[in-house]
């Protein structure tokens, strides 16, 4: 069943994560516009300062103003998070879909690849790939998008091979379906709430990893706000402005958590007509 | 007295019963050594009739307060779970339409029926294996001794079967219960195993409830035949009376059927 | 007028490696138009196996297999598209749970063949094709689970017959039926044969109809027999008895097909007895 919005937000749950991840989505769009100072924009006359009139979250070591660097910094952290769902379900949905049609050699050496990732471990992948293309959040998450990519392979492969060998692609075959039919038609569908799921959950833990990269200083540079960075540079300053890390700290936890929402929302959307009720189970044995 | 005695069975998906009934109203009568055939296809309840018999109906679904099943003087639906188990393992055996998935694939199958006989039969393990084949051998399965070996996968629908019927008759019971037991067999080896439980019968003097959507089957071995549909029964008589005069719309289209499509036809205008 | 099916001498072999096994050992089959031909065989005797070289889904090792005048076993890529396109032999699977998408719903199923092909007027035809099986045309918004077993088997039928097939095969079409829908669809199965008439394609030109002959697959002989012209009997791989539907059932000569209509179950209970079915399987092993 394809998942729909509307039956998304009838769930409460749902409906509370879309909710969330449109305003951050908003944030991060317009967020540089609403900022009331440039994030830039160093102030020596006001280092450390605690949330006041002028400065809403307070200012850091640099003096720059913490509420405009929040809100530039979501742009970059969510654009970078995104980045890497992208690489990720572009280098593992396609590679999965082909590995069901394009026999065994394919499907072979996709799976060795696709296990050899799984194993490689994130930072020092992320590391490696940044001292390989250079330091930059564009070339870190590119290494994220590779390392998520066996998740969505996955889910692709296990939700297209049963209908690849199912009765009704084999009908559509003998009536002369070409390939690309058989999949836009019937392998697709079937394929796509796995991969809204894995990209919503990706999306969470992509939005982890940058932040966890930016805040070891990987893939940032550092004038450039993102909430990872934010969050390290506030934690260095911890005894002068305890309750700093929060806000930063705050809006990923909160950020990750719409995402898992989300897709445990359309986990159960979904999969409900897919397995279908126990009760209509016994009416059928009966 | 009847060694069976089902009487206005109703099972519903409500503990109220104010829901539409899957099983409504039907009584079976089956004496010690009978045969009795329910004829029915998928819907009819004919299953929940059995699964209602030997007390494995699925947890959401209720029997009505009506309902009574005797068997051999004692009122299973007034038993408990553990109360039941005697009677569900020992005394009344069922073999159903899938054998395989009855089986455990990792173990050979005469383990499989050597460990019910130490489990519920108490036998020490040599002479649970020695019974086991002898068992095996009974079911008519050729060579026994080495059947007793292999593992589920290995054997074909109808060896698994026999095997299936091997294990639910191992405990000596007064009744088996055949749940479409030939339904997924080949024509050739269906009427093997209908032989074989006719045979059963005849040596034991085992009660048979025989399950099947196909009329001409449970008229080949049963003496007394009921037809369900829509968890009612539609006709009930010796199975002589129902093959020849047909009472119920339901049973005349399935003696119908067989008159226009099956053998028969091409037999009569053979003849002809 | 040529034969249908001509099959000759086809030899198959299946599996991989060390597993490959020859499923079919020279194997001959005729269908004419119009004719129901019924190919009898138990589980694992090769039936499925050669309905599928003639819709050229095996690899054949000998042999030939013609089909409404097409060498199948030659076709490869493109060519097998183009063959199955132009739609002149189908197949009716036994279960329509699983030949049909559960996602789609039945007219989307039912089109499918015209859609691959791009043709106009799809949804007129597909309302055409579901009334000619008896159903009602409104039930194509429907999806499969949403219809009876019975239903859905004629949608599945439909989907097979839009095509205007002058073959049909059908893979245990009524195996998976309750008794009650079964002899509707060996009814609508008997009927389809008759020429097609008073269709929008008919009436666009086309000289007369043409007699759509069927290959019916049924490893029970004793619930098609009132339906097949004549019969093949398939056992291990080999046809070891061919015949006119009477004379199969009257007076079988191998030891194979007197075991089977001895043993089919009837309500005569003219079946043979345990003795003479032990005496049939000992001539077999």
């Amino acid at each position: 069943m394809r998942p729909r919005v509307s039956t998304v937000l009838r769930h409460r749950i749902g409906a509370v994560s879309v909710t969330f991840l449109v305003l951050v989505a908003l944030l991060a769009v317009f967020g540089p516009l609403l900022a009331p100072y440039d994030p830039l924009q160093q102030n020596q006359d006001a280092l450390l300062q605690g949330p006041s009139a002028q400065h809403l979250l307070g200012t850091d070591n640099l003096g720059r103003d913490e509420l405009s660097r929040l809100l530039a910094g979501s742009r970059l952290s969510l654009l970078a998070a995104l980045e890497a769902v992208v690489v990720g379900l572009v280098l593992g949905t396609v590679p999965g879909l082909l590995s069901v049609y394009l026999g065994r050699a394919f499907e072979w050496t996709t799976l060795r690849v696709m296990d050899a990732f799984v194993t490689l471990p994130f930072l020092v992948f992320a590391v490696a790939m940044t001292a390989l293309l250079g330091n930059g959040l564009t070339q870190a998450m590119l290494a994220v998008g590779i390392l998520v990519s066996p998740a969505f392979y996955r889910v692709t492969r296990a939700a297209a091979f049963p209908v690849a060998g199912s009765q009704y692609v084999e009908a559509a075959r003998l009536t002369g379906a070409s390939a690309w039919f058989v999949l836009r038609r019937h392998v697709w569908p079937k394929v796509l709430p796995a991969v809204a799921v894995t990209t919503a959950t990706t999306l969470g833990s992509s939005l982890v990893i940058v932040s966890s990269l930016t805040f070891l200083g990987i893939g940032i540079r550092p004038p450039e706000p993102t909430w990872g960075g934010m969050l390290a540079t506030s934690l260095e300053y911890l005894f002068p402005r305890p309750t700093a890390p929060l806000a930063p700290a705050l809006l990923v936890i909160l950020t990750v958590g719409a995402c898992n929402g989300l897709a445990d929302t359309l986990r159960d959307v979904t999969g409900v007509s897919a397995r279908s009720s126990r009760k209509e189970k016994v009416r059928a044995a009966a | 007295m009847p060694l069976l005695e089902v009487r206005n069975l109703t099972i519903s998906l409500d503990p109220g019963h104010l829901d539409a009934p899957l099983v409504s109203g039907v009584d079976l009568t089956l004496h010690r050594g009978g045969t009795l055939g329910i004829v029915g296809e998928s819907g009819s309840g004919k299953s929940l009739t059995c699964r209602s018999v030997l007390g494995i109906l699925p947890p959401e679904l209720y029997t009505g307060p009506e309902t009574s099943i005797r068997f051999d003087r004692v009122e299973l639906t007034e038993l408990d779970t553990a109360g039941w188990l005697p009677y569900r393992a020992d005394r009344i055996g069922a073999v159903f339409q899938d054998p395989g998935s009855y089986l455990d694939p990792s173990v050979p199958v005469g383990r499989q029926l050597a460990e019910v006989l130490r489990v519920r039969g108490g036998l020490r393990k040599r002479e649970a294996r020695d019974r086991a084949v002898e068992l095996f051998t009974e079911v008519g399965l050729r060579e026994p001794g080495r059947v007793a070996g292999q593992y589920p996968f290995e054997l074909s629908g109808g060896m698994l079967q026999r095997v299936l019927i091997a294990i639910a008759i191992c405990r000596d019971p007064d009744l088996l219960i055949a749940d479409e037991a030939t339904t997924a067999l080949d024509v050739t080896v269906q009427a093997e195993v209908l032989d074989l439980l006719a045979d059963l019968r005849e040596r034991h003097g085992l009660a048979l409830v025989l399950v099947s959507h196909d009329l001409a089957v449970v008229a080949q071995v049963c003496e007394e035949v009921v037809v369900m549909r829509s968890g009612r029964i539609v006709e009930r008589g010796t199975a002589e009376q129902v093959l020849r005069a047909p009472q119920h719309e339901y049973t005349r289209s399935l003696v119908e059927a067989h008159a226009r499509f099956g053998i028969e036809h091409v037999r009569e205008a053979h003849r002809v | 007028m040529s034969d249908l099916v001509e099959v000759r001498d086809l030899a198959v072999s299946l599996g991989r490696g060390r597993a490959r096994r020859e499923i079919l050992h020279g194997v001959d089959l005729t269908v004419r138009p119009g004719e129901i031909v019924g190919l009898i065989g138990e589980t694992g005797s090769g039936k499925t196996t050669l309905a599928r070289s003639l819709l050229g889904l095996n690899r054949i090792d000998r042999g030939t297999v013609s089909v409404t005048g097409t060498d199948v076993g030659g076709l490869r890529g493109g060519a097998l598209r183009a063959f199955r396109r132009a739609g002149s032999v189908q197949y009716v699977f036994q279960d329509p749970l699983q030949s049909l998408d559960p996602d789609l719903p039945l007219g989307r199923s039912v089109g499918e063949a015209l859609e691959v092909r791009g043709s106009s007027q799809i949804a007129d035809r597909v309302a055409e094709a579901l009334a000619r099986v008896g159903l009602d045309p409104a039930l194509a918004a429907r999806r499969p689970a949403e219809v009876s077993g019975g239903q859905r088997q004629r949608a599945a039928i439909a989907r097979a017959m839009i095509t205007e097939p002058r073959l049909l095969i059908c893979d245990e079409p009524v195996s998976a039926l309750d008794a009650s829908s079964r002899t509707a669809v060996l009814e609508l199965l008997l009927r389809l044969r008759d020429p097609h008439r008073g269709t929008a394609a008919g009436e666009a030109g086309r000289v007369g109809g043409h007699r759509t002959g069927q290959l019916f697959i049924s490893h029970d002989l004793g619930s098609v027999a009132g339906v097949t012209d004549r019969i093949a009997v398939l056992y291990h791989g080999r046809i070891v008895e061919a015949g006119a539907t009477a004379q199969i059932i009257g007076d079988p000569t191998h030891p194979y097909t007197r075991l089977l209509v001895g043993s089919a179950p009837t309500l005569d209970g003219a079946g043979l007895d345990r003795a003479a079915r032990a005496v049939l399987r000992a001539q077999l092993v």
